[in-house]
């Protein structure tokens, strides 16, 4: 067994903190010494910890002496009177702080960490936005534009643009230096190096990449020609993708792979990070045939450019417009509620709520930053005001303002630069926290990283150092204009000398106020996830396992192929042992479900708008046993609804009371689809309960479910029912698939329980990023209270002393001091509701149906930091209460 | 020059270096100190009043390979100036001459 050497990091502190040459090394070979003799016996977690601990300590005792201005205590001759360097004099300061600083060790360390906290929370959160707000992966990005159309009656925004209007504008237009197209998809890949697999692709027009100013690393781009059907032979790999499946190897290029069940070959590998336009793998050339009559007027062209040099948005947005409205005149029916939309990729890419709703985190992460900035403040204003009395002394004994103010500066310094390095580590480790945190739920795109940044970092820092700054100027500029009379005769009540007590008083009040609001707002974003997350969906989510299938036109081109594979597949996996029940459906229960629009027997509808809308899934046979809900009426789909057989529909509890107040449902006739539907009409054959069906935040919705063998579906779940740990499952389930088609990956495998959850990632992460900001906001506002009380009641021990040698009673004393601990709490929580009513006002939207004055979260927020501002105050009046009148009165 | 006495801890330290002569290596002077005091001497406290004492002139120090393969760096092994010697003697003295009489006093404890 080889020794372990001494743990690395401590090891470098120590070279660095020790004397150098052979003085240092020796010393760092006697610690080196002692931890292998220490390893024989002890285990090695606990050496390794002695050993940083004490290099740790070793080092500092190093540097303290290293800023010692003079050597040693004993045999000093005293300071030399003659006068140092500036750089000198600097550095004497810095070691006068570090050891002022030292001597309140308390008062030091509650400045630094607030100040450390405070940067970084703020630091974390502030990088969590940046990766939002952060300019897209490409070359001048700000010049790519998009373009979409917006209908107007039924709501639907940034539609895509057909084949027909993408290929006759790329033509013509004269702004853009081209005009590209995708459509994002989802892709089997097979080849013959291992098993099928599906991912994220793209269809790509041939122009795409070098619109984007991004070059294959290796091969070629797409070719024009490559557009049209009989070029489409060919794919470009993701750098990823290439790595972790082929091993980077280089002679991919010019093989074939098969991208859903169509040979393809592989023409060029694109550069490490790029994964346009969300976090795709593999891309192929998109298909421009304005002839075919399906493809051609289907919105399926997501529509990008770049504006040309020498051109501007506005002049392409005209021309645009222009082009729009031309073609809209060409076929005035199809576009008479289109409203064509010109604006930047960017903003049509993250959505237009992006950019307000990280402000809003901005905004919040501010309040935690000038929460800090308080603080420290505070903290520096109340050591200052103590020692007023000491300056006072400096000032009659002839020590210049400059002089003065030099020493506050430079304990400011100090403990900036401690709080700062507390902070960079806590930033640090709070993105790291955060990415784990997201692991589960990749973010939307590759290019967001969450890292620190070091801009952000260097702001936050630069605010809160200022911060402290002034906190030590403003009672350091007053101390030395300060009648020095005054001050000595007034015995140690710095903070009445000073005239500080308003000041940080008004501090305190304010983090309460602050961390109250703040708390609040987390409360209220917070409590429709949480709860939602408890809420019963009406089904046993645990033990179910789940899985998704695609099949490919390709490989199964007919309805019936699909239906006799799924039938098959589902014997098959209901064979799996562990498995009690199985079924297949369009979506997973508890998810949302698409909205169809459906017409009621015997009423006539006119125009699209005026159909009424629902939730609809389709379900295979035995999905409500899998899910584990009986019907409160009627019956379930059985294999004999089938494509022959008469159209069967089943509706939920809500739907049944939207839609058939007067009676049972049961026998009545639906039929989905817009005007022009073909489905037939289907009668109602059974009433389920309510399913989630809303999707989250909501449980309620109407809603109905179709026979999956008479509404064939190409894209389904699979769900597993078992007593065991569902993804146990998982290989004997691709197995099961393999056995019927080698080339069929299963995707999306996960628990229902998990999947579910899923869909409320993003509410929770906000929710979670606001209440670490909440809560590190109370954290520095007790902090706070609590110094500034403390630093209170130790500089009037001497008084405290003194009325209770004559008699005061220990309650009142204690009461006084309570009192006023608490009414800076009161004060800070009217000023706080005041507060967050302002904001809920304005944030309301986020807060899905939680009441902005929701009674629990208002009440538990209060409570909670009465209760924190009762401890922080609680504590330094019994201290004050258990002065020894004898020691307070030698004290000074 | 009169650099005034010597720390208590600058004594044990300097006593330390006598009583051990040959072997008075860092590692094991701090041993002794412990052993003799029977308390704890922190490592940083210890080696900054070596470096210290050195910086005065109070003592000096050579380096030694050392004999165990598994320790790379060197050994330092220290002895007292003559103006180290100088100082213990006038500190010592005025300890003993303080202590007069009051022996049986001193040993109580």
């Amino acid at each position: 067994m080889s020794p372990l050497p001494p743990p690395r990091l401590p090891q470098v502190f120590l070279r660095w903190a020790l004397p150098p040459g052979a003085s240092g090394e020796s010393i760092k070979g006697d610690l080196d010494q002692e931890y292998m003799e220490r390893r024989n016996g002890h285990p090695q977690a606990s050496v390794s910890g002695w050993y940083a601990f004490e290099a740790l300590k070793l080092g500092f005792r190093f540097l303290l002496e290293r800023i010692r201005p003079t050597p040693g205590r004993v045999g000093q001759g005293g300071r030399t009177p003659k006068r140092s360097s500036p750089v000198e004099r600097f550095r004497e300061e810095i070691g006068l702080s570090f050891r002022l600083l030292l001597r309140s060790p308390w008062l030091t360390a509650f400045a630094v960490v607030a100040m450390g906290l405070g940067i970084g929370v703020t630091a974390t959160m502030y990088s969590f936005t940046h990766t939002v707000l952060q300019d897209l992966p490409y070359s001048e990005s700000e010049e790519l534009v998009s373009l979409n159309w917006d209908d107007v009656t039924s709501g639907w925004e940034n539609m895509r643009l057909t084949a027909g209007e993408f290929d006759s504008w790329r033509d013509t237009q004269t702004t853009l230096e081209g005009l590209a197209a995708y459509r994002s998809t989802m892709a089997d890949l097979a080849d013959d190096t291992g098993e099928p697999e599906q991912l994220a692709a793209a269809y790509l027009s041939a122009n795409a990449f070098t619109i984007l100013g991004i070059q294959p690393a290796r091969g070629r781009n797409f070719l024009e020609e490559e557009e049209r059907p009989d070029g489409q032979g060919v794919a470009l790999l993701s750098h990823r993708l290439w790595n972790r499946r082929y091993g980077a190897d280089p002679e991919i290029l010019g093989k074939s792979i098969r991208v859903n069940g169509i040979e393809r070959t592989v023409v060029g590998i694109m550069p490490e990070g790029i994964h346009f336009p969300e976090w795709e793998d593999v891309w192929v050339p998109l298909l421009i045939d304005p002839t075919n009559e399906a493809g051609g007027a289907a919105r399926r062209f997501v529509t990008f450019g770049r504006i040309r040099e020498g051109a501007d948005f506005s002049q392409a947005e005209a021309e645009f417009r222009t082009l729009a409205g031309q073609t809209a005149l060409s076929a005035p029916e199809d576009y008479q509620n289109l409203t064509f939309r010109f604006r930047s990729y960017r903003s049509y890419i993250l959505g237009e709520e992006a950019a307000p709703i990280s402000l809003g985190l901005l905004a919040v992460i501010s309040f935690v930053l000038l929460i800090a900035c308080a603080s420290v403040a505070n903290l520096l204003l109340a050591r200052a005001a103590r020692r007023s009395r000491e300056l006072a002394v400096q000032v009659a004994l002839g020590a210049g303002r400059g002089r003065i103010i030099g020493q506050i500066l430079a304990e400011s310094l100090v403990i900036s630069t401690m709080g700062g390095l507390l902070g960079v580590g806590l930033a640090y480790l709070g993105t790291a926290a955060m990415r784990r945190g997201l692991e589960a739920e990749p973010i939307p795109f590759s290019w967001m990283a969450i890292e620190v940044d070091p801009a952000v970092l260097a702001f936050t820092f630069g605010l809160v150092f200022i911060a402290s700054l002034l906190a030590g100027v403003v009672p350091g500029l007053r101390a030395s204009r300060v009648d020095v009379n005054e001050v000595l005769k007034d015995e140690g009540r710095g903070s009445t000398g000073l005239r500080m007590g308003r000041l940080s008083r008004a501090l305190v009040i304010s983090e309460v106020g602050l961390s109250c609001a703040l708390l609040i707002i987390a409360g209220l974003l917070a409590k429709a996830p949480v709860e939602w997350s408890r809420s019963d969906p009406g089904f046993d989510k645990e033990g179910m396992f789940t899985g998704g299938i695609t099949l490919r036109t390709t490989m199964y081109p007919a309805s019936e192929d699909v239906l006799h594979f799924q039938t098959d597949l589902l014997e098959r996996l209901k064979g799996i042992p562990g498995v009690t029940h199985a079924a297949f459906s369009s979506r997973l229960p508890g998810q949302r479900g698409a909205v169809w629009t459906f017409h009621h027997h015997g009423i006539a509808y006119e125009r699209e708008q005026d159909l009424p809308r629902a939730r609809g899934m389709v379900v295979g046979p035995g999905f409500f046993e899998t899910v584990g809900v009986s019907l409160s009426g009627g019956r379930a789909f059985s294999n004999s609804d089938h494509s022959e057989s008469p159209p069967v529909i089943i509706v939920n509890q809500s739907f049944a009371q939207q839609y058939f107040p007067e009676g049972s449902p049961l026998g009545r006739q639906i039929r989905v689809g817009g005007l022009d539907t073909e489905d037939s009409w289907r009668t109602v054959v059974g009433v389920a309960p309510d399913l989630t069906m809303a999707g989250p935040p909501s449980v309620e919705g109407s809603g109905f479910y179709l026979p999956l063998r008479q509404q064939p579906e190409r894209d389904i779940k699979i769900l597993l029912r078992t007593a065991g740990e569902p993804l146990a499952l998982t290989p004997a389930v691709r197995t099961t698939v393999a056995e019927l088609d080698q080339d069929l990956p299963v995707h999306s495998v996960n628990t229902l329980a998990r999947e579910i959850m899923r869909d409320m990632t993003a509410e929770f992460v906000m929710a979670g990023l606001l209440i670490i900001s909440g809560v590190a906001a109370l954290v520095l506002a007790a902090i706070g209270l609590f110094g500034i009380l403390a630093f209170t009641v130790q500089a009037r021990t001497r008084e405290i002393g003194i009325r209770m040698a004559l008699g005061a009673e220990s309650g009142k004393v204690l009461w006084g001091t309570l009192r006023s601990g608490m009414t800076q709490v009161g004060l800070g929580l009217v000023m706080g509701m005041a507060l967050a009513l302002l904001m809920a006002s304005v944030l309301g939207e986020l807060f899905h149906q939680t009441d902005p004055l929701d009674k629990t979260v208002w009440a538990s927020v209060i409570f909670l930091l009465a209760i924190v501002g009762f401890l922080a105050s609680w504590v330094p009046a019994l201290r004050a209460v258990r002065t020894d009148p004898v020691t307070a009165l030698r004290h000074e | 020059m009169s650099k005034g006495f010597l720390g208590e801890f600058e004594q044990m330290v300097l006593l330390a270096i006598l009583q051990m002569g040959e072997k008075a290596f860092g590692l094991e002077i701090r041993r002794e100190i412990e052993e003799s005091a029977g308390r704890a001497v922190s490592r940083g406290a210890f080696y900054t009043t070596l470096d210290r004492m050195e910086k005065k002139g109070y003592l000096e120090w050579t380096e030694k390979v050392p004999e165990d393969a598994e320790r790379k760096a060197p050994l330092r092994r220290f002895s007292l100036t003559p103006e180290g010697m100088r100082a213990l003697r006038a500190s010592h003295r005025a300890v003993s001459n303080l202590s007069r009489g009051l022996d049986q006093l001193l040993e109580e404890s």
